[in-house]
C-alpha cells in the first residue's frame, strides 16, 4: 500500500515537472470552480435551516424539511410545476432545433459576404441587455406598439399583447429564439466546418444531391455535437432562469408566466425568505441533476453518445 | 432642467428608500417575559430606577460642552454625500456638529453594499462604536428589531439617559406624544435618537395628480369625488384626444391607488375604528374593482398599465398620452412640468386631494408615511461616557442644533431673510454644478436622516414649484394618519410568518385585482370566493400578528 502511494506521488511529481505550464494555465479556472461553483453550495444548507442573516449559519436553528413540505403544501405549487415544465419543453421543441437550422442554412450559403452579415446580424441580439432587450419587446408590444400596428394593417384589432396570458409563452419563445439562434449557432458552424469534405466529394460521386448529402452527411456529422448540446439541455430544463420571466411577466399574465425561479426571486429577494427560497432552489437543482443523468443513460442507449 | 430631473429623481429614491424601511415592518420585543426580566435586572442594578425613578427634571447642556474625549460614530454614508466625501467628517457639516458641540467624533463608514456583513463582524468582535447609526427597528436588519439588541447587551436602554441627559429631545417627544410612542420598543425603552419628521406635510410627498391646463380646457374644476374624476377622465379622452387618461406605474404603487382610497378598501393594510384591516378583503374592495373595471372598459384607464413601469408612466404623462397619475411629487410632478414645459409651454399640472365618494366629505384615507424612520442613533453597550454621547446627540433636538442639521451653515449655505432660513443659492444653484441633493449632503443631514427633526422649511425650499408646495398641502389634508398602521413591531418569529403568508396573498391579490380591472374575471361572481381564497392562505393569521404588535404600539 504505502509502495502504491509513493509510486502515485512519483507520478504525481514527475508528471508535474513535465507538464507544469499546462498545470499553471489550468489555476484561475480551477480557482473559479472552487470559489464560484463549489464554495456557494455549502450555502445550500440554510434550505434546512431557519437562517437569519444576523445569527449566520452557525446560530441559526435547523429545521429539517420543513421549507419543502411548505413549498409542497403551496398554493402556487403545482401552477408553477407546470408552468415551469411547459415552457421548458416550449423551449426545448422551438428554441434547440432553431440554431442547427440556421446553421445547416449558413453552411449551404455560397456567398462570403452575405454569409457572415446574416452571422453578425443573427448575434447582435445576444450582446443586448436581457434588461434592454425586454424593454424593446415591451415597447413592441405596447398598445400603440408596432406589433399592434401591424395587427391593425390586417385589418385586426388593438390589443393589450403582454396582458394576455395566452400569448405570454409565445412571445417569451419567439424573442428567445431571437435573442439566441445566431449565437447558439456558433457551435454547430464549428461542427460543421469539422465534417471531412470527401464525404461529400465521395457522396456527389455517388449521385447524392444537396439535399441527400445533408441528411447523410451533414447531420450525420454533426449529431455527436447535437446529442451533447441537448443532454445540456435536458440538464438544465427546469431551470429556466428568472431574469427574462421577472421583466417579462405582470400580474396579469402569472397565471402561464410564474415559474418556479421568479416565485424564489420574489419569496427569496423582495421577502426575505431565505430558507424557503433556498428550499425551493435546492429542490430545483435535485430534480435538473436527475434529469441529466437520465437523459445521458438514455442518448448512450440509442445514439452512444454521451457526457461520460 | 437636467438639473430639476436629478432632483426628482433623488426625491424619488429618498421616498423609495422611505418605503423600504416601511415596507419591513417588524422587530421589537421578542419575549416579553426576558425582557421584564431584563427590565427587573436593570432596576436592580441601577437603583436610581426603583420607584422613585420618576424622571429628574431634565438638566439643559451648554454648547459646546467642554471635553477632550473622542466618540466613535458608526454609520452608513449616503449616497449623496459619498458623491463628493469619504467619510462624514470632510464635510461642512461633519465639522460643524464638532465644533458647536465642542465633542471630537470619529466617523466610520461601511462600504457601501456592505453594511450587514461588518455590522456582524462588529457584534462579533464586542467592540461596538459608541454613536451607532443603524435600521435599529428592522427585522431584516436586526432579527428581534431593538428590544433585542437591547436585550443582547449590544446598544444601551437610553430610556433613563434621554429622561435625564437629553432635555432637546425629551421636549419635543412629550410634546408630541404620538411620536414618542413610535421611538421606543413595545415594552417602553427608547433605544435610539430617532430621525423624525416635522409635520404632515413631509410625510406626505406622493398622491393623485392631473394636468391642470388639460382641466382648464375643458372647463373643469381639480376633481374631488369619484364621480368628478370619472367627468374629468371622460373630458380628457373625448376633448383632450388623449389614449389613455390615468396611467400609473403598477407595480410599484398598485396599494396607493387614489381610487381604493376612496372607497376605504386599498390593497394595503388599514385601521378601521382601532383595528387593522386588509382592504381587499373589506366589502367596499367590490366597490372599487367595479369601478376600475368599468372605467377600464370605456377606455379611460391605460391599456398597457400592467405592462409598463416608471419609464412608461413618465413619458406618457409628458407627451400628452396620460393626463392623470399617482406619483411622487419630486419625481413625478415636478419633474413632468419641467419635462413637459419643455415641449408645450401651457403645461401644468395640479395635486388633487384625495377623492371621496360624495361631494362635500372630507377626505378618510391616502397614503402618509410616518413620522419616524425605523432606524435612528444608538448608544453602544460599550461606550465609556455615555452621558456625554447622549448630550452630543440632543443637539440635533435644539434650536440651534435643528438649524445646522436642517440648514447647515449660516452666511454660507443659508441667510436668515425676515426671520426664515433660507438656502443660498450655493446649495440652489450650487456653482460646481451639484445637484441640490448632494450640495444639500456638504451642510445638512435632513436631506437624507440624522439625529434630528426635518424641518417643513428645508422641504419646501427643497420643492421648488408652487404646485409642488400645493400639492403636498393637499395629500397631506386627509384623515390619513387614522388609518394608516403605525411603526408596530411584531416578533421575530411573528415577522418570519406575516412575510411567508402575505408574499401568497400578495401574489393572489395582485393577479386577481388585475383580472377584475381588466375584465377577465367578473367582480360580482367572484368576490365571494376571492375573500374565501384570502382566508384560505392565511389572512386571518396575519390580520391576529398585525393587530397583535398594533395592540403593542397603542399600549406603549
Amino acid at each position: 500500500m504505502k509502495k502504491k502511494n509513493s509510486n502515485f506521488i512519483q507520478d504525481v511529481k514527475t508528471d508535474w515537472k513535465r507538464n507544469k505550464s499546462l498545470y499553471f494555465i489550468i489555476i484561475p479556472v480551477i480557482l473559479f470552480y472552487i470559489l464560484f461553483m463549489y464554495k456557494p453550495m455549502y450555502g445550500a444548507l440554510i434550505a434546512f435551516q431557519d437562517y437569519s442573516p444576523a445569527k449566520g449559519m452557525g446560530g441559526s436553528n435547523w429545521v429539517g424539511f420543513k421549507h419543502f413540505i411548505k413549498f409542497f403544501n403551496s398554493p402556487y405549487f403545482f401552477r408553477l410545476i407546470r408552468n415551469t415544465i411547459v415552457l421548458s419543453l416550449y423551449s426545448l421543441i422551438f428554441c434547440f432545433p432553431a440554431p442547427i437550422i440556421l446553421a445547416l442554412l449558413l453552411n449551404e450559403v455560397k456567398n462570403k459576404k452575405f454569409k457572415s452579415v446574416t452571422q453578425t446580424m443573427t448575434y447582435l441580439p445576444h450582446f443586448i441587455s436581457m434588461v434592454v432587450a425586454v424593454g424593446i419587446i415591451q415597447e413592441f408590444c405596447l398598445n400603440d406598439g408596432l406589433i399592434n400596428d401591424i395587427v391593425v394593417m390586417f385589418g385586426g384589432e388593438r390589443s393589450a399583447i403582454l396582458q394576455n396570458p395566452k400569448l405570454y409563452r409565445m412571445i417569451y419563445i419567439v424573442s428567445d429564439i431571437w435573442q439566441q439562434i445566431g449565437w447558439g449557432s456558433i457551435m454547430y458552424l464549428a461542427a460543421l466546418a469539422g465534417v471531412d469534405q470527401q464525404l461529400y466529394e465521395a457522396a456527389s460521386i455517388d449521385g447524392a444531391g444537396k439535399w441527400k448529402q445533408i441528411l447523410n452527411v451533414t447531420i450525420p456529422g454533426i449529431m455527436p455535437t447535437v446529442i451533447i448540446m441537448l443532454i445540456l439541455r435536458i440538464g438544465s430544463l427546469m431551470s429556466m432562469g428568472y431574469e427574462k420571466t421577472i421583466l417579462l411577466y405582470n400580474p396579469t399574465t402569472y397565471e402561464t408566466a410564474d415559474i418556479i425561479s421568479s416565485y424564489v426571486y420574489r419569496v427569496g429577494l423582495l421577502e426575505q425568505s431565505w430558507s424557503y427560497s433556498t428550499a425551493i432552489g435546492l429542490l430545483n437543482s435535485i430534480i435538473n441533476c436527475a434529469l441529466l443523468v437520465f437523459a445521458n443513460k438514455m442518448s448512450k442507449r440509442v445514439t452512444e453518445n454521451s457526457l461520460w | 432642467m437636467n438639473k430639476t430631473y436629478l432632483r426628482g429623481i433623488s426625491a424619488g429614491l429618498v421616498a423609495a428608500m422611505a418605503l423600504t424601511t416601511l415596507g419591513g415592518c417588524s422587530g421589537g420585543a421578542k419575549e416579553t417575559e426576558a425582557a421584564k426580566t431584563e427590565a427587573a435586572k436593570t432596576e436592580s442594578a441601577a437603583p436610581a430606577g426603583g420607584e422613585t425613578a420618576a424622571p429628574a427634571e431634565a438638566e439643559a447642556t451648554t454648547y459646546p460642552i467642554d471635553t477632550d474625549k473622542k466618540l466613535v460614530y458608526w454609520g452608513m454614508l449616503n449616497s449623496n454625500v459619498s458623491a463628493n466625501f469619504t467619510n462624514l467628517g470632510e464635510t461642512e457639516l461633519g465639522k460643524d456638529w464638532q465644533e458647536q458641540t465642542g465633542v471630537e467624533i470619529e466617523f466610520q463608514h461601511p462600504v457601501t453594499g456592505q453594511d450587514k456583513e461588518q455590522f456582524n463582524l462588529i457584534i462579533a468582535d464586542g467592540n461596538y462604536p459608541d454613536l451607532w447609526d443603524y435600521k435599529w427597528n428592522d427585522p431584516n436588519v436586526v432579527p428581534g428589531g431593538a428590544a433585542k439588541a437591547i436585550e443582547d447587551g449590544i446598544i444601551l436602554d437610553l430610556t433613563d439617559l434621554i429622561n435625564q441627559y437629553a432635555p432637546n429631545l425629551k421636549a419635543y417627544l412629550e410634546a408630541h406624544p404620538e411620536v414618542d410612542r413610535s421611538v421606543k420598543t413595545d415594552d417602553g425603552k427608547y433605544f435610539a435618537f430617532p430621525s423624525l419628521r416635522e409635520c404632515d406635510e413631509m410625510c406626505t410627498a406622493f398622491g393623485p395628480m392631473m394636468r391642470k391646463d388639460w382641466l382648464d380646457a375643458c372647463g373643469l374644476e381639480a376633481p374631488e369625488t369619484i364621480d368628478e374624476w370619472h367627468t374629468a377622465l371622460t373630458a380628457f379622452k373625448d376633448q383632450m384626444g388623449c389614449p389613455a387618461p390615468f396611467t400609473w406605474n403598477n407595480a410599484a404603487y398598485a396599494p396607493n391607488n387614489p381610487i381604493g382610497y376612496a372607497y376605504g378598501a386599498p390593497m394595503d393594510f388599514v385601521i378601521d375604528d382601532g383595528k387593522v384591516l386588509y382592504g381587499p378583503a373589506k366589502p367596499e374592495f367590490k366597490d372599487y374593482m367595479k369601478t376600475m373595471a368599468q372605467w377600464y372598459a370605456e377606455g379611460l384607464i391605460d391599456p398597457d398599465i400592467y405592462a409598463g413601469g416608471d419609464d412608461q408612466s413618465t413619458a406618457k404623462m409628458t407627451t400628452g398620452r396620460s393626463g392623470a397619475i399617482f406619483a411622487w411629487c419630486g419625481s413625478g410632478l415636478q419633474s413632468f412640468i419641467t419635462t413637459g414645459q419643455t415641449e408645450n409651454p401651457e403645461y401644468d399640472m395640479v395635486g388633487l386631494k384625495w377623492p371621496v365618494l360624495n361631494k362635500g366629505d372630507e377626505p378618510e384615507y391616502g397614503k402618509i408615511d410616518n413620522y419616524y424612520y425605523w432606524g435612528g442613533i444608538a448608544i453602544g453597550a460599550t461606550c465609556e461616557d455615555p452621558v456625554l454621547a447622549c448630550k452630543l446627540l440632543d443637539y440635533g433636538y435644539s434650536e440651534q442644533g435643528s438649524l445646522l442639521f436642517n440648514f447647515g451653515r449660516e452666511g454660507e449655505s443659508y441667510t436668515m431673510v425676515d426671520g426664515v432660513p433660507t438656502y443660498t443659492d450655493l446649495i440652489l444653484k450650487n456653482p460646481d454644478g451639484w445637484p441640490i441633493s448632494q450640495a444639500m449632503a456638504k451642510y445638512i443631514m435632513a436631506c437624507y436622516q440624522g439625529p434630528c427633526v426635518q424641518a417643513l422649511g428645508y422641504q419646501n425650499q427643497y420643492f421648488q414649484l408652487q404646485q409642488a408646495k400645493d400639492a403636498v398641502k393637499n395629500w397631506s389634508d386627509a384623515n390619513s394618519r387614522e388609518h394608516t398602521v403605525p411603526n408596530i413591531t411584531p416578533s421575530q418569529d411573528e415577522s418570519a410568518e406575516f412575510a411567508s403568508i402575505m408574499n401568497d396573498i400578495k401574489t393572489y391579490v395582485d393577479e386577481m385585482s388585475s383580472k377584475f380591472i381588466l375584465g377577465t374575471a367578473d367582480v360580482d361572481a367572484e368576490y365571494d370566493k376571492f375573500v374565501q381564497t384570502l382566508d384560505q392562505l392565511g389572512l386571518q393569521r396575519a390580520l391576529e400578528i398585525q393587530n397583535g404588535a398594533y395592540e403593542r404600539y397603542m399600549n406603549r
